[in-house]
């Protein structure tokens, strides 16, 4: 029986490399997506059958008699213990949101080979690593954050630079996903039309929750989703009106403006009344299309028409400038390797795990399912004609501001395109135009559409599945908008208490008004700064938020090393050391690339010199100002990552030599009394 | 022996069905945890309290005032 074990498991191994390697020496004809999937899923299972055991038996060892902070600390509200699978839904759900769907699909400009590779590699080695020791970590201590675990582990220094890194990527966060939806609704009355109607529906989930049938949150969200249903195809009756139809057609500028009205009113108005419940329904409607995605995916099996590799690896992509090293691991974050998860892992996640055990499935295994929505979302962006691609993803700076010049670049790339082809599309989804749709999110629309359509319904059912997939994005995108805006809130807060005391007995409405405006305003001004932008805005904020992403992770596997090297010595360190390493030499030279490469369509300081030496107007006075604000960002996440890399190196240095204290700071053993199987 | 009774599926059959109701069972699970109504009941017993209006927000007030002060993921 053993012996079987160990065949069926090499069988899969074999499976896995066989695959693999199909994806990565075919070239020249279209490939099936079953191949990706296969691949990812028999290397997901080897991953996870060997070597996330082998970390939770020889490193952590997690030992299930040993109780955990849910059983002695149990309160009924954060600290729980609860079933495994019910932790993992919860956790999955908490850390998969836009960044996985959006990275693969501008990745893509490379083609899909070393998207797919960095998404499987990067994931089983190193994201789900991480978020799997930052959880045990976490949970052996109480549930403390990363940001408390950095004070205490690495030092003072590391904690306050923990919390303002998180600070920072919040506003970029959010300033590119709000540069998402504006490019993917500006001038679509239909799209706009259906995330407007979203904003009332929450207002009335919000008061039907509170007074009509509190405590019903899933019966309330059913209805939400059917009103929302409802209103795709209110929002195509709209678009046809000659009446509405110019109403809800906006600019970009408009859109950007309106998200930044509805981001300060969304974050202070009482969660119970729109947040909470616009929550609940981005949240069952995201998990209801990442399952309806992979069914689709599993039974449509589509071909992928982008290549493996494009021209655009040597860095003269339209979508984003900079060579596959490092870019493409810049570009995914989420889905290979993120650092925001280990703000997840060390959240309600660590209070709720009832048994050591399950921190294994929970932190290593939803890590895989988020690498596995990647995947989804490469094929979802792959299965689309290359020319149509570009034409979609491409900024007007880039290809040329009529559509027929922009047909003529990119088919002089080498990817066949017409003004027609892209005209009788937009047509077949009820759209004006899908040319210069920056950002992912259309491109990633279209892909879901087609899947979804050859599922059944044919071209019929286009335009419906396009809203449907455009809604599902805006609605998520725009709930983390307003959450993120009030968690900035709070953070400016703890910051302001950290440097001042005073500064930290803030309160009332005035002080949340205040700090609202701060934080709207930060990431509003980023967000503008990419309308602006002639090459589309998602150009510089994307690489901008996958470097601190990825910086956050540095700062997490520090941490997770740090810990690892109290408990062990030197001997387990390569299972953080080597993804810490890799993003550390990534981030780097991503971030010095980009600050200070010659090439104006790379380097930030290049791009403003090369402004500075053209004729001088507000437009371009704007626009060096701000290439410098973003190289002055990207160098401030990078002095902070070095300063906290330099701390680590100090604190392991010490411990190595046996000149610094080398305790473990877990919580004291205690014996579970939980005898069941949660 | 009944004459019309309907053909009982097999052992197998049975199997497989249970093994759907598991599912289905630990999915709605899941989505109760995610929608907070097992937190809310979860409240309620810790405090032996009834199910009301009144209850129903003062268990949201603090639950959503910590559950919107934690960072969200990308």
């Amino acid at each position: 029986m053993k012996l079987l074990g160990h065949l069926a498991w090499a069988a899969v191994a074999v499976l896995g490399a066989l695959c693999l390697g199909a994806i990565a020496i075919n070239r020249g004809e279209p490939i099936n997506s079953i191949w990706l999937v296969v691949a990812a899923a028999c290397t997901y299972a080897v991953g996870f059958r060997f070597y996330a055991k082998f970390i939770a038996a020889r490193v952590m060892a997690l030992n299930d008699k040993r109780a955990t902070p849910a059983e002695r600390l149990r309160d009924g509200l954060d600290y729980e213990p609860t079933n495994k699978w019910i932790v993992f839904g919860h956790h999955f759900a908490a850390i998969a949101g836009p960044g996985p769907l959006v990275g693969p699909v501008l990745a893509a400009q490379f083609g899909y080979l070393p998207g797919t590779l960095w998404i499987i590699i990067g994931a089983t080695l190193g994201g789900a690593v991480q978020d799997f020791v930052i959880l045990f970590a976490s949970m052996r201590r109480n549930g403390k954050s990363l940001g408390q675990m950095a004070r205490e582990e690495i030092g003072k220094v590391g904690g306050f630079i923990a919390l303002l890194t998180v600070l920072l990527i919040m506003i970029i966060l959010l300033a590119v996903v709000a540069l998402v939806v504006v490019n993917a609704l500006k001038g679509s009355p239909w799209g706009t039309f259906t995330i407007a109607a979203t904003m009332p529906i929450a207002l009335f989930m919000g008061v039907y929750l509170r007074y009509l049938r509190p405590g019903k949150v899933l019966e309330c969200s059913a209805i939400g989703f059917a009103l929302v249903i409802a209103s795709i195809f209110g929002g195509q009756a709209v678009a046809a009106s000659g009446t509405w139809g110019p109403i809800f057609s906006l600019s970009a500028m408009g859109l950007a403006l309106s998200v930044v009205i509805y981001g300060f009113f969304a974050s202070v108005l009482p969660t119970w009344l729109f947040l909470a419940p616009r929550d609940y329904l981005s949240t069952f409607v995201k998990l209801g299309v990442v399952v309806a995605l992979a069914i689709g995916i599993l039974f449509v099996r589509p071909e992928l028409q982008l290549p493996a590799l494009t021209r655009f690896t040597d860095g003269t992509g339209p979508i984003f400038a900079g060579k596959v090293f490092p870019f493409c691991f810049i570009t995914i974050a989420c889905g290979a390797v993120s650092g925001f998860h280990a703000l997840i892992s060390s959240g309600t996640t660590p209070k709720m795990i009832a048994k050591e055990s399950h921190a294994y499935p929970v932190g290593y295994g939803s890590m895989l399912m988020e690498s596995f929505v990647a995947i989804m979302a490469m094929i979802a962006a792959c299965v689309l004609q290359p020319g149509v691609y570009f034409a979609v993803n491409s900024p007007a700076g880039v290809v040329g501001t009529t559509p027929a010049a922009a047909a003529a670049t990119i088919s002089s790339w080498g990817f066949p395109v017409t003004a027609v082809d892209m005209a009788n599309l937009a047509k077949s989804v009820g759209e004006q135009t899908l040319f210069y749709r920056t950002g992912g999110a259309p491109s990633l629309a279209l892909g879901m559409a087609a899947i979804f359509a050859r599922g059944g319904g044919g071209e019929a059912v286009l335009g419906f599945w396009y809203h449907f997939a455009i809604m599902f994005e805006a609605l998520f995108i725009l709930t983390i908008i307003a959450a993120g805006t009030r968690v900035g809130r709070f953070m400016l807060h703890d910051l302001m208490a950290q440097v001042s005391s005073r500064a930290g007995k803030l309160g009332g409405i005035s002080w949340v008004v205040v700090s609202t405006i701060l934080v709207v305003a930060a990431w509003g001004y980023f967000l503008v700064q990419g309308v602006r932008d002639p090459l589309g805005g998602v150009n510089s904020l994307w690489p901008l938020f996958g470097i601190s992403n990825q910086l956050l992770a540095s700062v997490a596997l520090c941490v997770a090393t740090t810990i690892l090297l109290k408990m062990h010595g030197p001997k387990y360190l390569w299972i953080t050391c080597l993804p810490l390493i890799w993003l550390v030499i990534v981030t780097f030279t991503a971030s010095w690339q980009r600050i200070f490469s010659p090439q104006p369509s790379l380097g930030f300081l290049a791009q403003a010199e090369q402004l500075a030496a053209g004729p001088q107007t507000a437009a371009t006075q704007a626009l060096i100002f701000n290439a410098r604000l973003d190289a002055a960002v990207c160098g401030v996440l990078l002095v902070m990552v070095a300063i906290i890399l330099v701390d680590s190196l100090r604190v392991w240095y010490g411990i190595l030599r046996g000149t610094r204290d080398s305790r473990v700071s877990e919580a004291p053993f205690v014996p579970s009394q939980l005898a069941e199987e949660l | 022996m009944r004459p019309f009774s309907e053909p009982r599926p097999s052992a197998s059959g049975r199997a497989a069905i249970s093994e759907v109701r598991r599912l289905g069972k630990l999915l709605l699970a899941v989505l109760r945890e995610l929608s907070d109504e097992t937190a809310y009941e979860r409240h309620l017993a810790a405090r032996g309290r009834e199910h009301s209006g009144e209850e129903w927000r003062h268990f949201c007030e603090h639950r959503l005032r910590d559950k919107y002060a934690r960072a969200k993921c990308c």
